[in-house]
């Protein structure tokens, strides 16, 4: 066997595991959308691409374990390291000599950061402080912007382009404007304990939507109006979530999802829908497939992670389990991106 | 006059039955603590710091568990410094909040918690920065409070130190002790000055008064602080932005002053919680 059909057995091996595995794994799901494996490979074995081999493919951030580095869509490896660093597509900070020094992906210096607390949300760059209650915003060389100091302890976070949301463990919301000033401070109250647990603010900073309190537990969500945010629509919750509960504002602002004990619930921003998806989750992340008009929905229990794919507001089309030491799942448009510590692969859902 | 006695006594007896009742057990060690509220640890510390050391964190008295995070990141990526945090919500409007514990001792399911359950236990990992640090909150006047004002009382006798005094002008330092004549000008006042935690770590005092030519220009108390309109403020003596307050260096800012020309007297009074005082009094010829 030559040298070239030895590297090349073991991607066609693991390119075929992947699509043995979804075959026999998967739920049924409309006939007409399917999944292709485009690539797959073992991250111990394959070799890194030189950085000026990339053409128009895009590059995306990798983190699972204590491993980090870029590839891009076509599936080019650039770099891994070993080391767990605040990372996204464009820049990660890596500890060295006991700061942090900002990066780009062709891992390029931009800056060293004062800060022991730098991460990435929404593709800003954040740090928060030792006390759990202040937050410092910089820009994407790693100039400090502001700082903000919030009531107390905060219990939830959400960012978005033009807005950032805290919640506190003294059941209070502050919402700062990229300049770091107040937009508004909230207190949904209405529960016997008050208190922040889950909160999203959507892209266009037009809602802001909360899970808060025990006893009993509520969803608020608030809009913007001509002048300031209000209570567009609430719901009292038969849960009584005592840690972080996820919370998301679907992208078309149209429905709020957040967890309960049987599934996703899925509500109506403007509080007309009221209904869930039946998949338990104690995390969840969800993107749009604006191509498809569907919804992917990364559900999380313990080890297991399964992509939930679904229409609006909660048609099930079907559950696809991945693999249990799954660490990774990067959704872009159709593309499934997923990976852990020795493996990476690309699935993208396709229109029979 | 037996009767009026008697009643006195269990009037006192009463009074000391419901300070220990309703004051907060420590969390841990009886108080001994390496880090007191207002030592300077990546900004104004709003609670007490513990050694790294391997023990338990029990609740500080009756509550009901408000949150518990034992992953190292909230939902949108905020940092969970030290991993974990449990926050407990009191009777009588207090929450105290407990961050830095080992995240596999944290319970995600507990409800209601008794004073001295154990609700997490610290470690001496080598990779945390911090010890468990403890806060506790003011829920009604929305500020975090000196957990000494709380807790069962620590027996102290020793006082506090005053380490230096220097005026500051253009970020020029000048030491009062070495030089004694100074340019006239508006002065800021830099104090080092602090007391000893109950494990020997030099930390914030709890009261710090300025006096000048005698009259009080200064008068901080180490009792709460907060946060408005995203800034924190310290102290209900005055409200002290922390941002002018705790200089990078960790030391105190006061002012700035004016100092006229002639001589000026200049006092500085250092107390700890628990009463013991410490005062040095500093001539300085204006010109």
């Amino acid at each position: 066997m030559t040298d070239e059909k030895k590297k090349t057995l073991p991607v066609v091996l693991i390119i075929l595991f992947f699509l043995a595995y979804f075959f026999v794994c998967a739920q049924p799901m409309q006939h007409e959308l399917s999944l292709k494996a485009l690539w797959g490979y073992d991250l111990n074995t394959k070799e890194k691409s030189p950085r000026n081999a990339i053409s128009n493919e895009k590059i995306f951030a990798f983190s699972a374990s204590d491993l980090y580095g870029y590839y891009s869509s076509d599936g080019k490896l650039f770099f891994l390291e070993t080391g767990s660093v605040p990372i996204m597509d464009t820049s990660y900070a890596s500890m060295e000599e006991g700061s942090y020094v900002l990066k780009n992906n062709k891992k390029e210096t931009i800056s060293t950061l004062s800060t022991h607390y730098p991460f990435f949300a929404e593709n800003r760059l954040f740090s928060a402080e030792s006390n759990g209650i202040g937050l410092s915003s910089y820009d994407k060389k790693g100039n400090f912007l502001w700082n903000y100091v919030f009531q107390s302890h905060l219990s939830a976070f959400a960012s978005s382009p033009n807005l950032v949301a805290g919640g506190t463990v003294n059941g209070n919301i502050s919402c700062i404007d990229n300049e770091g000033k107040t937009v508004f401070s909230f207190e949904p109250g209405g529960s016997r304990l008050e208190v922040i647990l889950g909160l999203d603010v959507s892209d266009s900073a037009k809602h802001v939507a909360t899970v808060c309190g025990i006893d009993k537990q509520r969803l608020v969500v608030l809009e913007k109006g001509s002048h300031d945010y209000r209570v567009v629509s609430h719901k009292y919750l038969d849960s009584e979530y005592r840690e972080p509960v996820p919370l998301v504002i679907m992208e078309d602002e149209e429905y709020v999802l957040y967890r309960r004990d049987d599934g996703v619930g899925v509500w109506g921003v403007n509080g007309k829908t009221d209904t869930m998806i039946p998949v338990k989750a104690q995390d969840f992340s969800a993107f749009m497939d604006n191509d498809l008009q569907i919804v992917y929905l990364i559900t999380k229990n313990g080890e297991k992670t399964d992509i939930v794919v679904f229409e609006q507001p909660a048609v099930m089309l079907g559950k696809i389990p991945l693999p249990d030491n799954t660490e990774y799942v990067k959704i872009d448009g159709s593309s499934v991106y997923a990976g852990s510590k020795n493996w990476l692969t690309r699935l993208d859902f396709v229109e029979d | 006059m037996k009767k009026i006695v008697c009643a006195f006594s269990i009037i006192i007896i009463l009074s000391f039955v419901c300070i220990f009742a309703f004051a907060f057990d420590w969390p841990s060690d009886d108080g001994k603590y390496d880090y007191g509220f207002g030592t300077k640890r990546d900004g104004f510390l709003r609670g007490v710091e513990y050694s790294k050391t391997e023990k338990d964190i029990c609740a500080s008295t009756d509550g009901e568990v408000l949150i518990s995070v034992s992953k190292p990141v909230l939902p949108g990526s905020y940092p969970v410094v030290g991993g974990t945090m449990v926050a407990l919500s009191h009777l009588s409007e207090i929450s105290t909040i407990y961050t830095g514990m080992n995240a596999d001792s944290v319970s995600t399911y507990l409800k209601n918690v008794r004073a001295g359950d154990v609700i997490g236990k610290s470690s001496n990992d080598p990779k945390k920065e911090n010890g468990v640090v403890v806060y506790v909150f003011d829920q009604k006047e929305k500020r975090y409070i000196n957990p000494l004002i709380v807790m069962q009382n620590i027996n102290d006798t020793v006082s506090p130190v005053i380490r230096s005094v220097s005026l500051i002008r253009d970020k020029e330092k000048i030491s009062i002790e070495q030089n004694k004549y100074v340019a006239q000008g508006s002065y800021i006042i830099s104090v080092d000055a602090g007391d000893m935690s109950p494990t020997g770590i030099y930390n914030a005092p709890y009261e710090v008064k300025l006096f000048i030519d005698g009259e009080e220009y200064a008068h901080s108390v180490y009792d709460v602080a907060w946060a408005k309109d995203g800034k924190s403020l310290l102290f209900t003596s005055g409200s002290f932005p922390e941002k002018s307050y705790l200089a990078e260096d960790g030391k105190m800012q006061f002012g700035p002053y004016i100092l006229a020309k002639g001589k000026v007297m200049l006092i500085l009074v250092v107390s700890d919680y628990s009463g013991n005082k410490r005062e040095q009094t500093y001539v300085i010829n204006v010109q």
